[in-house]
């Protein structure tokens, strides 16, 4: 399991990559990401990870959808494979299963 | 077009990604980039958006994006590479030969000129940076001079008036050599040097034996060097041995190790110099010793130097108005000056030309020139190399085809060809070392400078030296490289060849400063001789041929036995072969004293100064120097009084008739001397032609203050044996110094020892300038010829005569060489022009100079053209014809 531990960081884009689907490449993905979790990330780093996580199979990526705003260059749709959808699913699983050991009380009463 | 423009990205970040970037990726992010910069457009100015776009392309900088460049470009030096490069130069032999040598050749005279450099410019780098030494601009009304010594009471003064001065040590070297006994055996020295006590410590000395807080503390001390210990006293310990001179005793304190050659001083023996009366006398006014300074960390050298004015007024100026008879500030205020400076010692040798130093300066001058020189001949040699790499470029031509086809690309060419330009730099960096190593030793001697090799081995050489390998070899197979690797591989391959028009202009161009280069040298050296010949042969005022001056003539007076001086003289004179003798003070060539003259009745201010020989009745005939007017010493008169003067001395005192007339001399006790001018002599030069003439005056032996120390011996013809006679004369009436004798020729000839070894570095460096230059001819003329062999051939078939075809083909070389003289002579007139005002005495530049080296160069330059054309020219055409 150790070797597909992954970061929150790409943890976020394969999530908005599941989002996103159909239309799931670098530059919505960057707009996702300013305007739900409000941080700016540069294309360069977007691309990066989807770069890495497709080399680690969690995602898989088709040529497609010319536009002319795009200078009428083809982008690369990314979808996120069973793998990548199991990655995810995991670190929910644990998650959740953290969250249930917490008692709101008990953070509480600890003021 | 103007719309279309203000929503597109800027195209050069664009370009930088596609360098950059690799091609599996340009769509793809460059459509998110634009994507972005359209959507940034809506909400920002231009200008921003534009800015995050570069912003956005830059961090793409990432390892997976990058393109890969392949591995040929990662090791250039690959063994096949290497392989071939070996091949070809085997191939090639003559070629290679040429081409290495004339490199290996240009890497030498840059090594050796290296040496050179970095010898004179590290005189004196051992010594403390905080010691300067003092000196003077003495500035008079008519003159200026500047003198490394200053007046003996300053220094310990200075000490006490500045606390920025942590302590002084001063010395004085005398004029004449002093006799030395130690048993039985004389010796003669030359290099005995009168020191503080706190000597030792303020310039470098490395101890050997001895204290050097107190070596020199003891009157009766001296301190030797190691060759001189060894000299005295062979294995023995020195310290502590006795060293008779004249007469005193002295015990030696201290043996101090050679003192380095690479310095201003120089000594053999140091002694105290408060053993010398005159020292102890107070003086504030006669420049007597050199005097070191050393400063406190952080002293400004310029702030003190600024309260020198205040501090020799202080001190000067009730000597100054003794003497002269007027107020300090007046005269000042008259056009005289005591400008005290400081200088670091490190800048004595190059920076610096003060009169008496203990040693002849250095001419920054000329390490620049030489260093100038050095690198206009690697510049040439490069571009030799280029040329020749480019020539035989033409006929790899097919190999260059062949491996295009094959699928080679542009960068493997390239670094293929730089391979084989750096290999050969290398091999030329080795035979040039080599060669370096085997002709210092003759070049040391032709330089007069102690260089050795082991200058090289240094962190900062090696470094240059592997620098200039990659340099040179990267310089000079770039453009045979990219040149050679653009061939079309079609054109190449069916025999046609690009002739680009820029590349001959630029191999023209690099003909051109070749030859202006080695016109420049031809000419600079052949003015450098002839300035040499009118200075060896100058008419001087008098005959310096077959004059024998004996030194240390006052042994002779034994006891003050002043009679014996006439005995010796009746002796010498009744030799065979001896025209005549005289006794002087001082002959042409030595230090000459100062004289203040002033005529009587007029100005007292009005004073001269002049330089005063004492002389005999007999020196005039002996030196051949001519009387205007009036007469000579002579027996028949009492001549105490009467004194000689020349024409310009004369002149400037503005006597018309000036036989008869009273002139005065004024001295430091206050007590005029009042002489009568009894005769006038031409001018004749006692110093050497760097500078003009002085005014002189000449008194008689037995007049006021008259003493002597030579005797001039005119011979006739240049006759061995009259030296040994002379010798023999010499120890029947000397018993102890040693006879020492020298010609005066050969005495004046030392005045233009550093021209006449600059002349003949010149010479050298002219003739290896020239060399590489014929080799570069050479290689170019075969590229050109190589390029028009069918030409010629077509030519020859329709009747062209071999004249015909070689006037045409150096016609082309013999313009260029033309362009070449044209630009370097009115550079190097006006260079030399410079260097010739270095002297008094030159001679004019004359035309003909520029026109024998015009002349020269393209005769060489022919001759070059020829060797290759001949060939050409008397092939067969068939041979260059059939292959089309």
């Amino acid at each position: 399991m150790e070797k597909d531990s992954i970061s929150s960081q790409e943890e976020v884009i394969l999530l908005l990559v599941g989002n996103l689907q159909p239309n799931a490449y670098a530059y919505t993905l960057k707009n996702e990401l300013k305007e739900q979790l409000n941080r700016n990330v540069s294309l360069a780093s977007i691309h990066t990870i989807l770069y890495r996580m497709e080399k680690h199979g969690f995602l898989k990526s088709s040529m497609g959808g010319v536009s002319s705003s795009r200078g009428g260059r083809s982008k690369r749709l990314y979808q996120l494979t069973s793998k990548g959808f199991t990655v995810v699913a995991e670190i929910r699983l644990v998650r959740n299963n953290l969250w249930d050991g917490i008692s709101p009380n008990q953070f509480l009463t600890s003021f | 077009m103007k719309d279309a423009n203000k929503t597109n990205p800027p195209r050069l970040a664009k370009k930088i990604f596609r360098w950059f970037a690799s091609e599996a990726w340009h769509d793809e992010i460059l459509g998110d980039l634009e994507e972005q910069y359209s959507d940034y457009l809506h909400q920002h100015k231009k200008w921003l958006a534009d800015l995050i776009f570069y912003y956005e392309t830059i961090l793409f900088l990432r390892p997976h994006i990058i393109k890969k460049r392949t591995k040929t470009r990662k090791v250039m030096l690959t063994r096949n590479n290497i392989k071939i490069s070996y091949r070809n130069l085997v191939k090639n032999k003559t070629y290679s030969l040429i081409n290495i040598l004339g490199l290996a050749l240009g890497l030498t005279t840059c090594l050796l000129i290296y040496l050179y450099v970095n010898y004179d410019t590290s005189y004196d780098d051992f010594q403390d940076e905080n010691t300067y030494r003092m000196w003077i601009n003495r500035v008079y009304p008519e003159r200026e001079v500047n003198y490394p010594f200053v007046p003996h009471s300053f220094g310990p003064q200075l000490v006490e008036d500045f606390p920025e001065i942590e302590a002084q040590g001063r010395c004085f070297k005398p004029f004449n050599p002093t006799t030395v006994k130690v048993g039985d055996n004389y010796y003669i020295e030359n290099n005995l040097i009168f020191a503080d006590s706190t000597f030792l410590t303020i310039l470098d000395f490395e101890m050997i034996q001895g204290n050097r807080e107190t070596a020199l503390n003891d009157p009766n001390s001296v301190v030797i060097n190691q060759a001189t210990a060894n000299k005295l006293f062979g294995t023995e310990s020195a310290l502590g041995k006795s060293i008779e001179f004249s007469g005193s005793s002295k015990k030696v304190s201290g043996v101090v190790a050679d003192y380095p050659a690479n310095s201003h001083f120089s000594f053999d023996y140091l002694t105290a110099m408060h053993q010398l009366p005159f020292f102890n006398q107070i003086n504030w006014v006669g420049f007597s010793a050199m005097t070191y300074l050393r400063l406190s960390d952080g002293t400004n050298p310029i702030s003190l130097e600024n309260k020198f004015p205040a501090f020799v007024k202080k001190y000067a100026e009730g000597p100054i108005q003794k003497r002269n008879g007027i107020s300090y500030d007046e005269y000042i205020k008259s056009g005289n000056g005591y400008n005290y400076h400081l200088q670091k010692v490190k800048d004595i040798h190059l920076k610096s030309n003060l009169e008496n130093e203990l040693k002849a300066n250095g001419n920054l001058n000329y390490i620049y020139i030489f260093s100038a020189i050095a690198i206009f001949i690697l510049i040439i040699a490069c571009i030799n190399f280029m040329n020749l790499s480019t020539a035989k470029s033409t006929e790899r031509g097919k190999e260059v085809g062949i491996r295009k086809v094959l699928g080679s690309e542009k960068k493997q060419l390239v670094s293929q060809f730089l391979t084989e330009s750096i290999i050969l730099t290398l091999i030329s960096m080795i035979i040039a070392l080599v060669a370096t190593y085997l002709l210092l030793p003759e070049f040391a001697n032709l330089a007069e400078r102690p260089l050795s090799i082991i200058q090289l081995i240094n962190p900062a050489s090696i470094t240059a030296m592997i620098l200039i390998v990659l340099v040179t070899g990267l310089l000079a197979g770039l453009y045979p490289a990219i040149f050679i690797s653009s061939f079309k591989p079609l054109a190449v391959l069916k025999g046609k060849f690009k002739n680009s028009k820029t590349g001959s202009n630029l191999r023209n161009g690099l003909v051109v400063l070749q030859f202006a280069i080695s016109i420049a040298l031809i000419s600079a050296t052949m003015i450098v001789f002839s300035q040499m010949d009118y200075l060896l042969n100058k008419p001087i005022g008098f005959n310096k041929e077959n004059v024998i001056v004996i030194e240390n003539i006052n042994e002779i007076a034994t006891n003050q036995d002043i009679s014996r001086f006439e005995t010796f003289k009746t002796e010498i004179n009744k030799l065979p072969n001896i025209i005549s003798s005289g006794y002087t003070s001082n002959m042409p060539g030595d230090q000459v004293a100062d004289f203040v003259a002033r005529v009587p009745g007029t100005d007292q201010k009005e004073s001269m100064i002049m330089r005063r020989m004492i002389f005999d009745d007999q020196i005039q005939q002996t030196l051949d120097i001519k009387l205007l007017d009036g007469r000579f010493f002579s027996r028949n008169f009492n001549d105490s009084l009467s004194i000689i003067m020349n024409r310009s001395a004369i002149e400037k005192l503005g006597l018309t008739n000036p036989i008869g007339r009273k002139i005065q001399e004024i001295n430091a006790n206050n007590e005029p001397i009042e002489y009568t001018i009894v005769g006038v002599v031409d001018d004749f030069h006692f110093q050497s032609l760097h500078v003009d003439l002085k005014p002189a005056a000449f008194t008689y032996l037995n007049g006021p203050n008259g003493f002597i120390s030579k005797m001039a011996v005119k011979i006739d013809g240049s006759d061995q044996g009259a030296i040994q006679q002379l010798e023999n004369t010499w120890n029947n009436f000397v018993a102890g110094t040693p006879f020492k004798s020298y010609y005066l020729k050969t005495n004046m000839e030392q005045f233009y020892k550093a021209e006449k070894a600059t002349g003949k570095i010149f010479g050298v460096f002219t003739f290896l300038a020239i060399l590489i230059a014929c080799i570069g001819l050479l290689g170019l003329s075969a590229f050109i010829i190589n390029q028009r062999v069918k030409e010629i051939g077509v030519r020859k078939v329709l009747g062209a005569s071999i004249f015909q075809l070689l006037t045409l083909l150096s016609k082309d070389f013999v313009k260029l060489i033309a362009i070449s003289a044209v630009i370097s002579i009115p550079a190097s007139y006006l260079l030399m022009s410079r260097w010739l005002e270095n002297f008094a005495y030159s001679i004019e530049i004359n035309w003909s100079v520029f026109v024998i080296a015009g002349l020269a160069a393209i005769t060489i330059g022919i001759t070059v053209v020829c060797l290759q054309t001949v060939k050409a020219a008397i092939s067969n055409p068939i041979d260059s014809l059939r292959d089309e």
